[in-house]
């Protein structure tokens, strides 16, 4: 019977879908380094705007959005993809809903959007929503790549053998569910022609902008935390070859996430013209979202009670929790960030672009790049990835990468809020604002360099990759293995 | 399901490709004109991509059967 059942088990395996992941994971790692890149460039122009190159193509105006859809939709949606299509097909042992063609369809048209967006803003095209930059018929785009995700997604859930759904499962559903809700709210515009790209959002106003942060955050809340927790609680139980350290732990922190994140948008809009019961609702929500995530830290972290020396031995999981504890951080910082007397400090400054660089590459990227690293010696069936060294180097150069930028922007964004409410003797304002952007000037090129390691981190990561993926193996003393999935331990 | 999604999709798709040409066609501007013909090159290109797929199968199909299994 345990013959049978293992025999079953590879028949499964080998009707997986795993050319659509392996597709899922050249394009992460190829918009990884676009958006890197386009963060590098953009962050030397701000301390040289020279860089600008006198051309409307090339200006920080649109080249900003480039960066944040690249790192958010390219990099993150791609990452997203990747390992939720991955991993509910082996947590559910069944493969992709709707067979190959219907995720080749997800794969290149979800590509299609982010050109579609990205040459949008290059060309001036604009909703000039923050995170929701791309006009309208992109929107409507992606409206149908999104709906033909979740038909996979559901669908493949719901022919599983396995009776139980796996966490990682729930938080990649509520993923896609909330940002289908969101963006659909968020996209509501009227278009000036059917033939024309120009459209008219149907709010305006505070009004307008209540909506926008209310899908602004929780772009935050359920792409970059819900879903990249989905990432969390399947690989570093896998690579760590322990359970997840509380099952009662993880039903109550999702629920708890997935209910109070909604409420957070309105910190984004403390001392504007939105009504103050809106501005406290925002604060008090956010500062109890603080619990279910550091919920999920401390699961993610426990899951490695009685394997900590693995920290030591395998830089990949060393990646995949360090994310975890940027995690937790970001999180922290977060709901301080949200208290109104913080936020009128913090406000409009670089304080804010180190927070949310915090969580974009401390957890974001770690996490998907720890995803990628034990995805990539699986997908092409090697037997482990070209260099574990490598991994470590990539691992130090980004980690002060990440700190370089985000003590820069710590250092910067307080001395820009300190300055600006900075009054003399006699009631008026202290400095000018030319006077600040002045002292600006170190911190953008520490933030550059900064950003520099990071990207440098990704190269030696897409060599390492290439590497694996041509069979290469590097000449290095044993390291620990590969953790190896159960199948293929009991059937040896 | 999975032979019955590549012909609902590929259908789709096509549908989607036409309708790409004709907003290219009336484009006002830049945007959308663009827009319109990469939804139709998509449409193609995924099209394509389908029957060669599908001929692949069925040449990986008949290879298969024509040849049989080794003696143990």
């Amino acid at each position: 019977m345990v013959t049978a059942t293992i025999r079953g088990q590879a028949a499964a395996i080998e009707n997986y879908n795993d050319a659509v992941i392996r597709k899922f994971a050249i394009a992460t790692t190829f918009w990884g380094v676009v958006a890197f890149l386009a963060g590098v460039y953009i962050a030397l122009q701000l301390a040289f705007p020279v860089l600008n190159l006198g051309l409307e193509w090339t200006t920080f105006g649109r080249l900003r959005p480039l960066h944040t859809s690249a790192a958010i939709f390219a990099f993150g949606g791609n990452a997203l993809l990747m390992t939720s299509l991955y991993v509910v097909q082996r947590t559910c042992r069944a493969s992709l809903f709707g067979g190959p063609a219907v995720a080749d369809f997800l794969f290149w048209g979800y590509q299609l959007f982010i050109v579609l967006a990205a040459s949008g803003y290059v060309l001036g095209i604009t909703q000039s929503k923050e995170y929701a930059e791309p006009e309208w018929y992109v929107d409507l785009w992606l409206t149908i790549v999104w709906v033909v995700y979740l038909v996979v997604f559901l669908g493949t859930l719901m022919r599983r053998k396995e009776p139980h759904i796996y966490v990682a499962n729930w938080f990649y559903l509520a993923f896609i569910l909330t940002i289908a809700m969101l963006h659909v709210g968020n996209g509501l515009s009227l278009p000036v022609s059917i033939f024309g790209a120009k459209s008219y959002s149907m709010l305006a106003g505070v009004q307008d902008a209540m909506l926008q942060w209310w899908y602004g955050h929780n772009a935050v809340g359920f792409f970059l935390t819900a879903g990249f927790l989905g990432i969390m609680y399947y690989f570093i139980p896998k690579r760590a070859e322990r359970p997840v350290y509380s099952y009662r732990l993880s039903i109550v922190h999702f629920w708890s996430l997935i209910f109070l994140y909604i409420w957070a948008g309105p910190h984004h809009l403390h001392y504007t013209s939105l009504p103050d019961w809106a501005q406290t609702l925002g604060m008090t929500f956010s500062v109890i979202l603080w619990m279910p995530s550091w919920g999920g830290m401390i699961n993610g972290i426990m899951t490695l009670s009685g394997a900590w020396d693995k920290l030591r031995t395998d830089p990949v999981l060393r990646m995949l929790v360090t994310s975890v504890a940027f995690y937790g951080m970001s999180t922290f910082e977060g709901p301080v960030m949200s208290i109104k007397a913080v936020n009128s400090l913090s406000h409009y400054t670089d304080w804010t672009v180190g927070h949310v660089h915090s969580g974009a590459l401390g957890w974001v990227a770690f996490v998907s790049f720890g995803a990628l690293y034990d995805l990539v010696p699986r997908l092409w069936k090697r037997e482990r990835l070209y260099s574990l060294r490598l991994v470590n180097y990539h691992f130090w150069i980004a980690t002060i990468g990440i700190v370089l930028y985000i003590t820069a922007m710590w250092v910067s964004g307080i001395m820009q809020g300190l300055m600006w409410r900075t009054y003399d003797e006699l009631g008026f304002l202290q400095y000018s604002f030319i006077e600040t952007v002045e002292r600006m000037f170190p911190y953008y090129v520490i933030r550059a360099l900064g950003g520099l390691l990071f990207l440098t981190g990704a190269l030696i990561m897409v060599y390492n990759l290439w590497r694996t993926v041509r069979g290469d193996l590097a000449d290095e003393p044993a390291r620990a293995a590969m953790p190896r999935p159960a199948i293929r331990a009991a059937a040896e | 399901m999975a032979g019955t999604g590549k012909w609902i999709v590929g259908g789709i798709v096509s549908l989607l490709g036409v309708v790409g040409l004709f907003l290219a066609a009336n484009a006002r501007d830049d945007g959308i004109y663009l827009f319109g013909l990469a939804v139709a090159a998509f449409a193609v290109f995924y099209v394509f991509t389908a029957i060669k797929n599908a001929f692949d199968s069925a040449a990986h199909r008949n290879t298969a059967t024509s040849h049989p299994p080794e003696a143990a």
